[in-house]
């Protein structure tokens, strides 16, 4: 049972060989759907002029006394108001076809040959526009403006804007064409949609007949395609937004990690959204086999499962990514180290910005761009060695903070240490941190990771994996977000808040309450106060649990905070809630948030010690 | 971007998939049926026979004092007899005998089978005849023009029928199932289920809109998937 995997790559390849011709069929098509028929017909400018004598008006010559071979038919016809015999010899079903034909005077009854300035005048008279008429030339197939036609033609050239050329009968002079370039254009999508590439003059050659029969196919194997798609459950809409939380075991890591997402897409494509990139190298078709998950649930199998995985991986659990639903499972294992990479980091810029809190600049060294969702973090590798107990160089006005801190150095081992991004991936091309010097009360130790991050120089490099993304804002429009911080917990906060305001134009209510000890520890507290001034949709509140006597903002902790803040928005729209700050902190926050009545699939909380 | 190019593929063709599957099959049905056959000009004798002209005794300027009106005048044969046939004003088509002058008495539904039998290539019996006075009698395939008719059918596969004039005797119109299909296919082609007449109804537009973009979508995905196979990572 090789079906699947035929019928999708026939599927392929046939696509290849008909699709230029079918992006034609279409667009040819839709042209000739919106067309404006009278102008592409090229008669804009034509006028049928009448003729026609009366048949008493003449003493006609008998039919029977012309001297000529015996016609198939004789039609009286009016050229200039003189009546005419048409003796038709032989012709075809169709007047473009072969036509052997002779004109008499219907007067003289003597053979008869329309003279050039006739022709211009028939040719006048059945024009109305403002372009001069230039010499009749009689002329022979095949014609560019008449593919199919085969007898010659009397070719009047216009003068005008639209280069017209009006076309008349070779031996009768029946205006038979105006043809300009609204007319020629309608002939080109014509010759297109038919594929009349040999100027056949028609539909019925060799190249279309494969083609079709190939696109024919094409059609087949997509239909079958989408009706294996419905059967595998993957073509079912899927209108609600209840997100899903899976937990997702990374088995080259041996971590756990809960992943939300709305369940109505695929496993490959949610786990995707949240940077966990299972091995894919067809997008999700079922074609390449190479999106594997293993699923401590009994999941069905689908056809492209059976082609793609042994007999004994299906047992055991693995299925494909891209073949079933978010909302199917409950926890899975992966086999794939998050795709993230690994990268050398070049530090670009330092600075304190608070007494505790320096903000580090980095660049990646081989000039990649990182995209990732904001509230990222990356994982940094601290190599063993020396650090120092605190700061060499620090402003002057800092100094103060750091007076019982004795100087000195304390040797570590390598360790690995997580800093959440401070900007957003597109807000520029460095990648920010805050790093918090942590302090050791005993005085012969710090942290290891602030301690040697805060340490490094302008063009020291480091190297760091990521970004991990486990702490995002959701894809919600409709719902506003509460963000609460305390300290340097506010590094993904303002990551997500810029991202939603300058790069996803977010207009729903953003509030941030953050919380410091003093004015000097409040964290890009200028920018945020003109963020807040510039975007009525995001209010800023800080608290200050130490405040100076200068103060006028609030004062106390950001759940005292919140408390009356929660029974005032409360209820008017969905509020979803972001926090980051210490632990205590947010299980404070969520308790209180908890209580009033938000579902816990509301509350998104970024681990601030990882 | 891939697999999004991918979910697009599949979200638009899930809605217009099945026009393409029309699409493919109206259009495998118009190019390999020839369309000479499908209006039926096998069906008949290829028209040979020329007139004697000598045989024309009644002239035109009879036929002027007779129909002073007479307008499109023709002179044709019908089964080997020279025959006149014209607009008379008022009194609509007129067909008249070009060696007497005698107006030709309007088929009936001998001669219509006569004729009939005279034009149709093959040796089949006439399955049934009925005329045809009045547009809401008449079936779709034919121009209201050609009324009144006689509506010959053989009893043969692909029914064949021939729309014989009453005044003329001309045959007017072949019809076959084959063109009968041809004409739903045409439909199905163009989306236009009510008459089959317009190609520019929104219909169409919307999703052959949605189809070109489907099929750039395709086109993205075939890209990506057979000129650069190599490539680990695409998602």
């Amino acid at each position: 049972m090789r079906l699947f995997k035929l019928n999708t790559s026939v599927h392929k390849w046939l696509s290849l060989f008909v699709g230029l011709q079918l992006l034609i069929w279409l667009g040819t098509g839709l042209y000739f759907n919106l067309m404006d028929h009278s102008k592409a017909s090229g008669n804009e400018l034509r006028v049928h002029s009448h003729h026609e004598g009366s048949i008493t008006g003449f003493d006609l010559f008998p039919i029977k006394d012309i001297i000529s071979e015996a016609p198939q038919e004789v039609n009286l016809i009016w050229v200039l108001h003189q009546p005419y015999y048409h003796l038709v010899f032989d012709k075809g079903q169709h007047s473009y076809q072969v036509r052997d034909s002779l004109l008499f005077d219907a007067v003289t009854g003597k053979l008869f040959n329309l003279s050039e300035e006739q022709v211009l005048t028939l040719a006048k008279n059945s024009y109305s526009g403002q372009g001069k008429l230039t010499t009749p030339v009689l002329s022979q197939p095949p014609f560019s403006d008449h593919v199919r036609q085969q007898n010659p033609m009397w070719q009047v050239a216009v003068e005008d804007e639209n280069n017209t050329t009006i076309y008349l009968d070779s031996i009768t002079g029946q205006v038979l064409r105006h043809a300009n370039d609204d007319f020629r254009l309608k002939d080109l999508m014509m010759k297109l949609h038919f594929m009349d590439y040999g100027n056949s003059g028609g539909f019925n050659h060799w190249l279309i007949i494969a083609f079709a029969f190939a696109t024919l196919f094409l059609s087949i194997t997509g239909v079958t395609w989408l009706i294996q798609q419905y059967r595998s459950g993957l073509l079912k809409l899927g209108w609600g937004t209840n997100r899903q939380k899976v937990a997702v075991t990374f088995s080259n890591e041996n971590t756990i990690t809960d992943i939300s997402a709305v369940g109505s897409s695929t496993v490959l494509e949610e786990l995707a959204s949240s940077h966990v990139y299972l091995s894919s190298s067809c997008g999700g078709g079922g074609t390449c086999g190479k999106c594997m998950f293993l699923s401590s649930t009994q999941l069905p199998i689908t056809l492209s499962e059976q082609e793609h995985l042994s007999q004994e991986q299906l047992k055991e659990g693995y299925r494909l990514g891209c073949q079933h639903r978010f909302s199917e499972i409950s926890s899975i294992e992966v086999n794939t180290d998050r795709n993230i990479e690994n990268h050398e980091l070049v530090v670009v810029a330092t600075n304190f910005i608070t007494p505790f809190i320096k903000e580090v600049k980095f660049k990646v060294k081989s000039g990649k761009q990182l995209a990732f969702k904001a509230g990222a973090y990356m994982q940094f590798d601290v190599p063993a060695g020396m650090n120092s107990l605190r700061p060499e160089n620090m402003p002057e006005n800092y100094e103060k903070y750091w007076e019982s801190y004795s100087h000195g150095r304390f040797s570590h081992d390598g360790v690995t240490r997580h800093y959440s991004l401070v900007n957003f991936d597109e807000e520029s091309d460095e990648l920010t941190f805050n790093i918090r010097w942590q302090t050791a009360k005993d005085g012969f130790r710090a942290g290891i990771g602030s301690s040697y991050l805060g340490s490094l120089q302008v063009g020291e490099t480091i190297t760091a994996k990521g970004p991990f993304s486990d702490f995002y804002a959701t894809s919600n429009k409709k719902v506003s977000r509460v963000f609460i911080g305390a300290g340097s917990g506010l590094a993904p906060l303002r990551s997500i808040i810029f991202e939603q305001l300058k790069k996803h134009k977010d207009k729903s209510g953003l509030t941030l309450i953050y919380g410091a000890r003093t004015e000097d520890d409040l964290l890009y507290h200028n920018e945020l106060k003109s963020l807040s001034e510039k975007h009525k949709n995001f209010s800023y509140i800080p608290t200050l649990s130490n405040p100076s006597e200068q103060w006028q903002g609030h004062s106390g902790y950001v759940q005292q905070v919140l408390l009356p803040y929660l029974s005032q928005k409360m209820a008017l729209f969905p509020i979803e809630f972001y926090l980051c700050g210490p632990e205590a902190m947010m299980s404070e926050v969520e308790k209180i948030i908890t209580d009033a009545g938000i579902p816990s699939n509301q509350i998104f909380k970024d681990k601030f010690s990882r | 971007m891939l697999s999004k190019v991918r979910k697009y593929h599949k979200w638009l063709m899930a809605f217009v998939g099945i026009q393409f599957l029309f699409w493919s099959i109206t259009g495998v049905y118009m190019v390999t049926m020839d369309i000479h056959y499908i209006h039926g000009e096998s069906l008949t004798k290829s028209e040979e026979v020329k007139i004697d002209l000598a045989s024309v005794d009644y002239s035109i300027a009879e036929l002027a004092v007779a129909y002073p009106e007479a307008s499109q005048v023709r002179l044709t044969q019908s089964m080997g007899r020279p025959l006149y046939s014209f607009i008379s004003g008022e009194q609509g088509k007129v067909a008249i005998d070009a060696e007497t002058g005698a107006v030709r008495p309007l088929v009936d539904e001998a001669k219509a089978k006569e004729i009939a039998q005279y034009h149709y290539v093959m040796n089949h019996d006439i399955d049934s005849i009925r005329l045809i006075k009045s547009v809401t009698d008449m079936p779709a395939e034919l121009s209201p023009r050609h009324l009144p008719v006689w509506r010959v059918t053989f009893d043969q596969f692909a029914t064949p029928t021939f729309y014989i004039s009453k005044q003329t005797g001309a045959l007017v119109a072949k019809r076959h199932d084959y063109w009968r299909l041809f004409d739903w296919m045409w439909r199905f082609h163009i989306m236009d289920y009510d008459d089959g007449e317009n190609v520019s109804n929104w219909f169409l537009f919307l999703v052959a809109t949605l189809g070109l973009m489907s099929a750039i979508t395709g086109a993205v995905l075939t890209y990506y998937r057979v000129f650069s196979p190599n490539k680990k990572e695409v998602i």
